[in-house]
């Protein structure tokens, strides 16, 4: 008895560490001993991975529903109960479930005795017949992504890019842009999201899709349009489809797969390796740029020549969003020489309801009045590109001026006074003489984050520094020309909006300010109209940690 | 090839056999996917293998004759299918011996009979979990979840949830087993 039931426990904890995937190597020796040399544990193999498989089977049916909801289903899609034979007793209280408390106290108790009185060949129909239809129309819908057998799998596999105006069904994985994503499935219903893995090749899902991200180097195509740009360094990413599996020979392709099963691909650059057949009878072949190829069915081993059509593929967004994104890598470095701002590098924004607010390079510096919006072209999501440096020069010209300089910022206008919508905010009060870290959320200051006194006036030149990680804030600043010791405010937050740029800005037009309206008339003249400047500004992502000691240059 | 070509046949008599299968696939899948999955226990593995023993249990199944064991033949076939993929992967994947594999399909032949009770049991079994439980199996058993994922989604280390899902599984298989000693006693 004892060894029966020390048996039992080691064969438990052997097949939880099998079931789970942290079977070690000597596990794996121990439990196919016992395996192979005992009967008992023979059985219990089977029956323990039954239970594996048939928990596996009700959850793949229909992901995304919860179990008890799925059972309830079930139940109202299932016959009516036939009579049992008479003299066969339905049993008066079925067992509970050890370690898993009383039924009763379960809002399912009742699908116990429920489904004591349903056949389970009927059950089974309902799951298989809904796993068929799904087989059928959507093939391999019902499939799990790879996972070696052993837990060393990493956690993340690639990045969600960019998810402009994309609309999502359920799905398993986080859908934000910026959003790291661990092997899973995306179902994209509308709109165009760019995916990079983590080997370097990017993915532009064109909804409605459904895809699966399988590991850095591996993906699948359950249905919908990609298109795919494979650098060298991630020479062998594959991609497949029910009917086809594309392996990159570092080029760039599309590829459709239909909900028939049936999948198209075409060869936009380079050459591409292509499989497709069962175990025994897989055939393999070449294809290069401006070919394509379509497999019709799942049953299908060859290939036919299609016309090659570049334009079913949004070859160009996905080309452009990699180079966008290759930018903010890149980063920005602005003098700001010469009479007019870089169009490829700003935007500026002047719609401020205090009005008069403008942004105009002049004088080899970028002066900003009012509130004038200076926003970034491209986005920098720290949580993307890694930790974000922005540097530069500000001078004060006037009285109660503020400097403001924003992160993960959409680079809005919001409110009467004109303060950006959302972003992470390091500011410079010359009025309340003090510098600090505030997270502006849908137009207000949701948390003040970090901040010190800090002595300025009009004519001041400081330098200052912002360094995000997309959680950590540094924020320096330091007078030039002056003795006083430079201040580091350092903060925290975990904000993240759906844009990303780098904002400057000073203060509005105090006289539409209608919380300082009554002050208005105590007022010089001169006070009434804000002007800072702005000047040599980098904008560049680090390599490396935000550093633990740094001035602002 | 298309799905077409399967049956050379006249399309009144091809529809009925189409009809045919789906009603024995509908039947007997859960059990041949149950079967795989005890010779290659990784879900991608087995899901693999299960697709193709699909494709040719359909490309094959003009070769079928209707009235014997289609569980029988679909499982020689998936059998055939899990050491095609177990070669594929030989150099890939830790998989257990020819030897293990070989004992573990004998055991699934023998316990072939009791697999749909034993898969009923389990439905029974599961409604009695505790809410969290079931919530717990189901975010498990989720296409592409793992411990990790888990244990992030409900806020509890991975070896807490590790721990819970062996001792779920453990109390399901307690329950099956006792839920079938009472039916066979009643």
């Amino acid at each position: 008895m004892t060894r029966d039931h020390d048996l039992h426990a080691e064969l438990t904890d052997l097949m939880g560490a099998l079931c789970e995937r942290r079977l070690t190597p000597t596990q794996t020796k121990r439990l196919e001993e016992l395996v192979i040399g005992n009967q008992a544990a023979r059985t219990f193999y089977v029956e323990y991975m039954h239970i594996h498989a048939g928990l596996a089977r009700l959850a793949a049916v229909d992901p995304g529903t919860e179990l008890h909801a799925r059972i309830e289903s079930l139940l109202a899609a299932t016959p009516a109960p036939q009579p049992r034979p008479k003299g066969a007793p339905v049993p008066p209280s079925a067992p509970s479930v050890e370690g898993s408390g009383h039924g009763n106290a379960t809002p399912l108790a009742f699908l116990g005795a429920a489904l004591s009185h349903i056949s389970w060949i009927s059950i089974a129909a309902v799951f298989a017949a809904v796993a068929l239809t799904l087989w059928l129309r959507a093939p391999r819908a019902i499939e799990r992504p790879a996972e070696p057998l052993v837990a060393d799998a990493p956690l993340y596999v690639a990045t969600l890019l960019r998810a402009p105006g994309c609309k999502w069904d359920t799905c398993q994985l986080p859908t934000e842009a910026g959003a790291r994503l661990f092997p899973g499935r995306l179902r994209l219903a509308e709109g165009q999201a760019l995916i990079e893995f983590d080997s370097g090749a990017h993915v532009l899902l064109k909804g409605p899709a459904v895809f699966e991200l399988r590991s850095a180097m591996e993906a699948r195509l359950l249905s919908g349009t990609v298109s795919v740009n494979v650098p060298e360094k991630a020479r062998g990413f594959t991609v497949d489809t029910l009917s086809a599996k594309v392996i990159d020979l570092g080029t760039e392709f599309g590829l459709i797969a239909e909900p028939s099963g049936a999948s198209e691909v075409h060869v936009l650059a380079g050459l591409v390796e292509l499989e497709s057949g069962s175990a025994g009878h897989a055939s393999r072949a070449q294809v290069p740029a401006g070919q394509a190829r379509r497999f019709e069915s799942l049953a299908a081993a060859t290939a036919r020549d299609v016309p090659f059509d570049a334009s079913l593929f949004p070859r160009d967004v996905l080309a452009a969003l990699a180079d966008e994104h290759e930018m903010a890598r890149r980063g920005v470095t602005d003098h700001f020489d010469g009479d007019v701002l870089d169009p490829r590098v700003w935007r500026t924004v002047e719609t401020v309801v205090a009005g008069a607010a403008s942004v105009v390079q002049i004088d080899g510096h970028v002066e900003l009045t009012n509130r004038g919006h200076l926003v970034t072209k491209d986005e920098f999501d720290p949580a993307i590109c890694g930790t974000l440096r922005i540097r530069g020069r500000w001078i004060f010209q006037s009285e109660k001026d503020y400097m403001q300089i924003l992160t993960r910022s959409d680079g809005e206008p919001d409110d009467l006074h004109g303060e950006t919508r959302n972003g992470i905010e390091c500011y410079l009060n010359t009025q309340l003489r003090y510098a600090g870290i505030t997270e502006r959320l849908d137009g207000r200051n949701a948390a003040g984050i970090g901040g010190a006194a800090f002595e300025v006036s009009p004519g001041d030149t400081v330098a200052f520094e912002v360094l995000d990680d997309g959680t950590n804030i540094t924020f320096s600043v330091e007078k030039i020309g002056d003795d006083s010791p430079p201040l580091v405010i350092r903060g925290t937050s975990g904000l993240d909006f759906a844009h990303d740029y780098v904002v400057f800005h000073n203060r509005e037009r105090i006289e539409a300010g209608a919380g300082w309206r009554e002050l208005i008339p105590m007022l010089p003249p001169e006070y009434q109209t804000m002007i800072s400047q702005l000047d040599d500004v980098t904008i560049e992502v680090l390599a490396n940690p935000i550093p633990s000691d740094h001035g602002p240059h | 090839m298309s799905g077409d070509s399967v049956f050379p046949i006249d399309s009144s008599r091809r529809n009925e056999r189409t009809e045919e299968f789906i009603r024995l696939f509908t039947r007997h899948e859960p059990r041949i996917f149950a079967y795989i999955l005890t010779l290659l226990p990784s879900f991608p593995d087995a899901e693999d293998a299960l697709q193709q023993t699909n494709l040719v249990m359909w490309r094959k199944f003009g070769e079928f004759q209707t009235g014997t064991d289609f569980m029988s033949w679909g499982r020689r076939i998936a059998h055939l299918e899990v050491l095609a993929l177990r070669k594929r992967k030989q150099r890939t994947t830790t998989l257990f011996s020819d030897e293990f594999v070989e004992a573990v399909a004998t055991e699934n032949e023998a316990q072939s009979d009791a697999l749909e009770s034993r898969q009923r049991a389990l439905a029974v079994c599961l409604a009695k979990l505790k809410p969290r439980d079931q919530h717990l199996v189901h975010l498990r058993y989720q296409p592409g979840a793992t411990t990790q994922s888990v244990a992030q989604q409900v806020g509890r280390s991975a070896d807490a949830v590790y721990k819970a899902l062996n001792r779920i599984r453990e109390a399901l298989w307690g329950c099956i087993k006792r839920t079938l000693s009472v039916e066979a006693h009643a």
